[in-house]
């Protein structure tokens, strides 16, 4: 059998950190590193989106949409835990007549937008909806790495003039193609 | 809360419902993979007198139709005649696990028998024959797999002693949030048409 799981590391220094989900219709433990990480079945997944392979470096996420009936998530909304918080969908596969994970491969991991909520009473459904990047979004920002400039050098070995005759300017390092 | 025990259950329809992945290709080939999911559905229609109304719209009003669950006992289908006490695990039964070793108990278990496991209201189905008796160990096959893990010795309810006449009860949820009661014959003969669902598979049964 082939389930979904979903983990979110909230950035939420109150209260709820990581939620662990899974489609599973009861808990499934991996066992990693010596340690044991459980995804609940009684967590509040409602639909994960489409997910698209492209061969250009590209931000795009995909919709994870999780059940709004419960309060205990729009504080952490309010508290801004969901931005940039980094998530990894995985699809699983379980040892026979056992709930734990055999193996499984990564079907997204990036970071998330901060969460819609949608309130259909026609419906009768409370949904809140988040948006995802994938990890290469950090990809097109300025680097935050050391530059060879004869200025960067100094900073750190004043006096040393091994970088004198490198041109000063600024090079942006991009990573798409 | 329990279903009141008034009026006249009839016409009832149970539904298993499991889904799955499954797919056809041109050429006719038919890939399917379970989703480990089950659950109960079905419907019933329900008679009511005169002086039976009152009590079902009440209770009606007490589970707010769709949003609470109740215990509902439909005897029958869901009476284990042939087991006369319960057996206990002799293994540990796994979260995800399709059953195990039982022993005690008195009386015979059929293919097609729900049980419940204590604490916990889901009910799962027999898949395998086996008179039980208390000093020999059988093997216990059922569907869908187990939700909790319990540890060797706990009981495997195929009778219900809270029940009076030890049938099994079923932890549902109505599924429209709108019910009709339709007031027949003057109001001598009232009948409303229940649709329901297993209820196990939420965080307060998790």
């Amino acid at each position: 059998m082939k389930f979904f799981t979903v983990e979110i590391q909230l950035n939420d220094g109150d209260g709820i950190n990581v939620i662990r989900m899974t489609t599973a219709p009861f808990n499934v433990t991996l066992k990693l590193d010596g340690a044991d990480y459980e995804y609940l079945s009684a967590a509040d997944l409602l639909k994960i989106g489409e997910v698209e392979s492209s061969s250009d470096l590209s931000t795009k996420g995909i919709e994870v949409t999780l059940s709004g009936i419960d309060i205990t998530y729009q504080g952490v909304i309010e508290r801004q835990g969901f931005l940039k918080a980094p998530i990894d969908v995985m699809l699983i596969e379980l040892n026979t007549n056992s709930n734990e994970i055999k193996s499984y491969t990564y079907f997204h991991r990036g970071y998330c937008d901060t969460p819609i909520t949608t309130i259909d009473y026609k419906g009768e459904t409370i949904a809140i909806s988040v948006q995802t990047e994938s990890v290469f979004r950090d990809l097109d920002k300025t680097p935050s790495l050391m530059r060879c400039s004869f200025s960067t050098h100094q900073t750190r070995h004043s006096g040393d003039k091994f970088f004198q005759y490198v041109q000063d300017t600024p090079v942006e390092e991009i990573w798409r193609t | 809360m329990f279903f009141p025990d008034i009026g006249i259950i009839s016409n009832v329809k149970i539904t298993q419902y499991i889904p799955a992945f499954r797919t056809e290709s041109l050429s006719g080939k038919v890939n399917t993979k379970e989703r480990g999911i089950h659950r109960l559905e079905g419907s019933f229609d329900l008679t009511l007198r005169e002086d039976e109304l009152r009590e079902f719209e009440a209770f009606l009003l007490m589970i707010r139709n769709s949003v609470n669950q109740f215990d509902l006992f439909l005897s029958g289908r869901f009476d284990n005649n042939d087991v006369k006490t319960n057996p206990r695990t002799n293994a540990i039964f796994k979260v995800g696990g399709n059953g195990g070793k039982i022993i005690g108990g008195t009386g015979t278990i059929n293919p097609g028998d729900y049980f419940k496991m204590s604490n916990d209201p889901k009910l799962y189905m027999c898949l395998t024959s086996q008179r039980l008796s208390t000093g020999i160990e059988h093997a216990l096959e059922c569907y869908p797999y187990m939700k909790h893990e319990y540890s060797i010795g706990s009981e495997i309810v195929f009778v219900y002693s809270a029940s009076g006449d030890k049938s099994l009860p079923i932890r549902v949820n109505i599924t429209d949030s709108s019910q009709t009661l339709v007031y027949g014959e003057g109001g001598l003969i009232n009948t409303i048409t229940i649709k329901f669902q297993e209820a196990t598979l939420d965080k307060a049964n998790a």
